[in-house]
């Protein structure tokens, strides 16, 4: 019966390092492919909004007019838009600024968060009230999952949510204004 | 006995087991690699000399000392010294390059460069050190005598690219594609054939001809890796699904509908229908990661209130298929599953239990698309609960292993029906996890059967929608026969001389193809919208907007257009790509006139005898839409924007420029008003003329003195006045009409206001002389009552003037050289002398 229970364990071991041995190679192996696949060879590129150049000697940042949600907001001068089928990409430098979007059937601001927070299992290290255009916005850092900070601003408007986000410590002074520049008509 | 007899076959098996386990190990690489390259070496093997991965190539002319091959520390390096007259070469044992589209890479370095060559090739026969081949590409360094050596890119023989040698490290990357290559180096396209048959298979490096050639030290190659990819792409199914609700009847374009979703497809994973554990953030179809998009694990779409998907409003199918009612899903309360025949499956969840179109058992019912399925409805579980929660939820379920049955591809078969609309990874498509059994998730493509916008930037021949900011270009099915990239650039607010304004920032639209050449005319039409809806038009007339082009961005040719204005857009028909701009005729072109008001007392000409208010006056033109602004400067300081009126109190000369804008920055130029400030009265000074043996008045100011003198009764009256308009009178009464020779100065008039001096007599007398003119003998003034008095005696014997004056009772006399003149001046209404 001993013998038997030893001989089970020298058939399990080998088992369980065959798999463990297989999973590590290929978790291996593929993340180094597709490390190298990102690095080699190029994707395609989107469409790209450069920066306007002004005709004027004003400093002032650009409005830019996401027609399909009528919202606008002050482009900062050296960014790039990426204008998507549902969500902006304002670029420079390997940095970037995302206004995504999504609609609810909530009618206050407070009301969403609460919800999207039990959903999405949010932990937020500071959530702070401001207002901006005479509208209420929720200033949020978290860690996202993959431990980036995250900084958002939160925005309502008639039925649709607005994020205003970035995980560059850099841009955060920029995202906020890029957020109190958003307009809805 | 018996136990080595039972325990045998489980020795056997162990055994077997860690063979099996160490073969794995050994392949498990290749395996996988066959699945992501057609043909790789990353030589990441540390091998010993002159061996290589025999699986993958053949190796020539090596010796084990100085032409040797060495698999090193992620490279392959090939040496040769001039000891050695060989040089190693290597071929790839099988054919390296699919029959079809790849992109090839190789990274490479000459770590040690002299004149004479070693390569990499890329060639349609397999070659070897005894058979004669052309490479069809091919990259080397030659010996170059009139510009000393190179290394050159060559394609058919040809050379199509030479840069001096080097030792920089150098990425060369072929694309086949539709039959013809595109050559990169270093990112930089540097060649595109022409339409071509010839595909190459083999791969090699290294230098097949260097055989006891007894030439020098030839130059080192290393290579970092070489991968070939196939390109060839699996054809997507067809799109076959619309919105599941009547969008247009709400008024909403489908662009709107669909990217007015209240919940996303979570790429990152949706497990809702499981209980498996994920992270806590979704992942939209365009790979934005949003902290509060709604929401985790979800996998489907909602819609509702703001994509006018309201309650009791009807459930269409998507598609054609063979729907039955789901009746064991609490949470999804009443549902309908649509079999569309094609290895997909829609779902409608949270239905009214009124107007379902299939019976409650279950049995199958055919629909077609667009038919009436359901009303929407909060069945189930809605938040907020309740009629204010009414939704459809809406997801697409692939039957992924093929046996009709969809449930058991949940979740591995869900599928976004948005597709997955990023160039990085899906994680959905790639994650592998358990549920009852190992699974991976699915790869998503795009089922609308209408366009979305802002998907690709590539224009294929299926046409599309791209939208970037108030631009939308449509284009027709087969406008392009190859793929072109679409590329939207904002440019400047644009005038014209015309008196034409852009409404909003115009752009530069360009077509180019894979390799990067312009495509600018269109035998077919494209359609393109812009929108004003966010536009401020007050300074624009309306009637007149129009979609205009321009070749250069400065001269522009109107497109016959059509507006809308429900739906606040413009809409042309074209088929160029230049720039394009929406414009409208200037409401107002004229500048505004500014006049400067200045209150004040003038004087003459620009002068002014007190403190000034200037108040800039702006009109604009009659029908102009009024002045903004109005700018001014004192002298050369920096300009200002005009509020108040400007105050003036100091004394000086002035110079301001002004000008105003009106709301439609029409510009006025700069209008210039000169004035000067004198507020000091001036004063005058008396003396006697030795010519005229009269009284000589004479002014005491800064500025410009006039002088004038008038009788009345005997009193003489001098007015001495500055430019500003300052006038002293002097009232002068003639003491003895006779001798005309003594005076007393009875008033003083500063601006009219009259002061009356202290008793005051002047007096002079001339000496009549024999042969010669009168000689001017006495001057005397006396005031304060004959208490202070002046005597200035000439004696013309000596020359000499002897002055004797009283003042505060005492007598001073004293004599001076010269003639004296006696002065009397005016100050403040008192009265001094001097001489």
């Amino acid at each position: 019966m001993h013998s038997t229970q030893n001989g089970n364990i020298l058939i399990i071991i080998p088992i369980v390092l065959i798999i463990v041995g297989i999973s590590s190679i290929s978790y291996w192996y593929q993340s180094n492919q597709s490390n190298k696949s990102e690095k080699t060879f190029p994707q395609e590129t989107q469409i790209t909004l450069d920066s306007p150049k002004e005709s004027t000697t004003s400093v002032e940042d650009p409005i830019y007019k996401w027609n399909n949600f009528g919202v606008s907001f002050k482009k900062p001068n050296d960014f790039k838009v990426n204008e998507k089928s549902n969500s902006i990409v304002i670029k420079k430098e390997g940095q970037q600024i995302e206004i995504s979007t999504v609609s609810t059937n909530y009618q206050t601001l407070d009301e969403y968060i609460a919800d999207i927070s039990t959903k999405n299992n949010l932990r937020y290290e500071n959530k702070e009230k401001l207002i901006f255009n005479d509208k209420e916005v929720i200033k949020t850092l978290r860690l996202t999952s993959d431990q980036k900070e995250e900084l958002t601003y939160w925005i309502y408007n008639d039925y649709g949510m607005y994020f205003v986000s970035t995980t560059d410590k850099e841009l955060y002074e920029i995202t906020e204004q890029v957020a109190r520049s958003i307009q809805f008509k | 006995m018996n136990y080595q007899s039972k325990h045998l076959p489980q020795t056997t098996a162990i055994v077997l087991l860690w063979i099996i386990m160490i073969t794995l190990f050994l392949i498990s690489p290749n395996l996988v690699k066959a699945e992501q390259y057609y043909f790789q070496d990353e030589f990441n093997e540390n091998r010993s000399v002159n061996t290589l991965n025999s699986l993958l190539w053949d190796t020539y002319n090596t010796r084990s000392s100085f032409a040797n091959i060495l698999e090193l520390n992620g490279t392959v390096t090939l040496n040769q010294s001039p000891n050695d007259r060989v040089f190693p070469f290597v071929v790839s044992k099988q054919q390296a390059f699919p029959n079809g589209d790849f992109i090839a890479e190789v990274k490479f370095q000459y770590t040690k460069v002299t004149p004479w060559g070693v390569g990499i090739g890329f060639s349609d026969v397999k070659p070897s050190t005894t058979n004669t081949f052309t490479s069809l590409i091919n990259i080397g360094i030659w010996q170059d005598t009139s510009v000393g050596p190179n290394m050159r890119i060559t394609y058919g023989g040809g050379d199509i690219y030479t840069i001096p040698i080097n030792t920089d490290i150098h990425t060369l990357t072929v694309t086949h594609l539709s039959n013809k290559y595109l050559i990169q180096l270093d990112n930089q396209i540097i060649f595109t054939s022409p339409e071509t048959t010839l595909q190459t298979k083999y791969i090699w490096f290294g230098n097949f001809g260097l055989q006891n050639t007894g030439v020098p030290e030839w130059t080192k190659l290393s290579i970092d890796h070489i991968r070939v990819k196939e390109t060839t792409t699996v054809s997507a199914p067809t799109p076959f699904l619309r919105l599941p609700w009547d969008y247009e009847a709400e008024g909403l374009t489908f662009n709107e509908a669909a990217t007015r979703m209240s919940s996303y497809l979570d790429h990152e994973y949706p497990f809702l229908s499981t209980n498996i554990a994920e992270p806590n953030d979704l992942v939209s179809y365009e790979n934005i990661r949003g902290a509060g998009l709604s929401y985790s694990a979800h996998d489907g779409y909602d819609y509702a209130r703001r994509s006018k998907a309201f309650i009791d409003k009807p459930v269409l199918a998507s598609a054609n298929g063979t729907a039955t009612f789901l009746g064991n899903c609490r949470p999804c309360g009443k549902a309908i599953l649509i079999n569309h025949n094609n290895g997909y499956q829609t779902r409608y969840y949270h239905l009214q239990d009124s107007e379902l179109i299939t019976p409650l058992d279950g049995t199958p019912v055919e629909v077609s698309k667009g038919q009436k399925i359901g009303l929407i409805g909060y069945s189930g579980h809605v938040i907020p609960s309740g009629p204010n929660g009414a939704h459809l939820h809406f997801m697409v379920v692939q039957d992924k292993n093929n046996d009709g049955n969809f449930n058991d591809n949940i979740p591995d078969g869900i599928t976004d029906p948005y597709g997955w609309q990023s160039t990085s990874p899906d994680p959905w498509e790639n994650y592998s996890f358990s549920y009852n059994g190992q699974r991976t998730g699915n790869k998503s493509y795009y089922l609308w059967d209408k366009q979305l916008s802002n998907l690709d930037s590539t224009l294929t021949s299926n046409g599309g929608i791209f939208n970037t900011e108030r631009y939308k270009l449509q284009f027709p099915q087969n406008f392009t026969e190859q793929n072109l990239n679409l590329k939207i650039e904002a440019q400047p607010q644009t005038k014209t001389n015309d008196n034409k304004v852009s409404i909003g920032s115009t752009i530069k639209a360009t077509l180019s193809d894979f390799v990067g050449n312009f495509k600018e005319q269109f035998s077919t039409v494209y359609q393109m919208t812009i929108n004003y809806n966010l536009e401020d038009l007050v300074t624009s007339d309306p009637a007149t907007l129009s979609i205009y082009s321009s070749n250069d961005g400065g001269s522009w040719t109107k497109e016959p257009s059509t507006i809308d204005q429900n739906n606040k857009t413009v809409t042309a028909e074209l088929n160029h790509m230049t720039y394009f701009a929406l414009m409208a005729d200037r409401k107002d072109t004229q500048p505004p006139v500014t006049e400067a008001i200045i209150e004040g007392e003038k004087g003459t000409e620009n002068w002014y005898r007190s403190n000034l208010n200037i108040k800039l006056d702006a009109i604009d033109n009659q029908g102009g839409l009024g002045v903004e602004y109005t700018f001014y400067r004192i002298g050369n300081n920096e300009w200002k924007l005009y509020g108040t009126p400007l105050p003036f109190t100091e004394e000086g000369n002035y110079q301001i420029e002004f000008y105003s804008i009106d709301k439609d920055e029409n510009s006025e130029l700069p209008r210039i008003l000169k004035f000067s400030i004198d507020k000091t009265i001036p004063e005058a000074k008396i003396m006697v003329n030795q010519s005229t043996k009269d009284l000589e008045i004479s002014g005491l100011d800064t500025n410009t003195i006039q002088i004038s003198n008038m009788v009345t009764n005997g009193i003489r009256t001098y007015s001495v006045t500055d430019l500003a308009g300052n006038t002293l009178k002097l009232n002068v009464q003639e003491l003895d009409l006779t001798k005309r020779d003594q005076f007393s100065i009875k008033k003083l008039l500063y601006n009219d206001n009259v002061i009356t001096p202290q008793y005051n007599l002047f007096r002079y007398r001339f000496l009549t002389r024999q042969n010669s003119s009168p000689l001017l003998e006495n001057q005397f003034f006396t005031m304060n009552n004959f208490k202070e008095n002046i005597d200035i005696l000439y004696i013309p014997s000596t020359n000499k003037s002897k002055i004797i004056t009283l003042k505060n009772g005492r007598i001073t006399t004293k004599t001076e050289t010269g003639l004296k003149l006696l002065q009397v001046t005016t100050n403040k209404g008192t009265l001094n002398y001097s001489y």
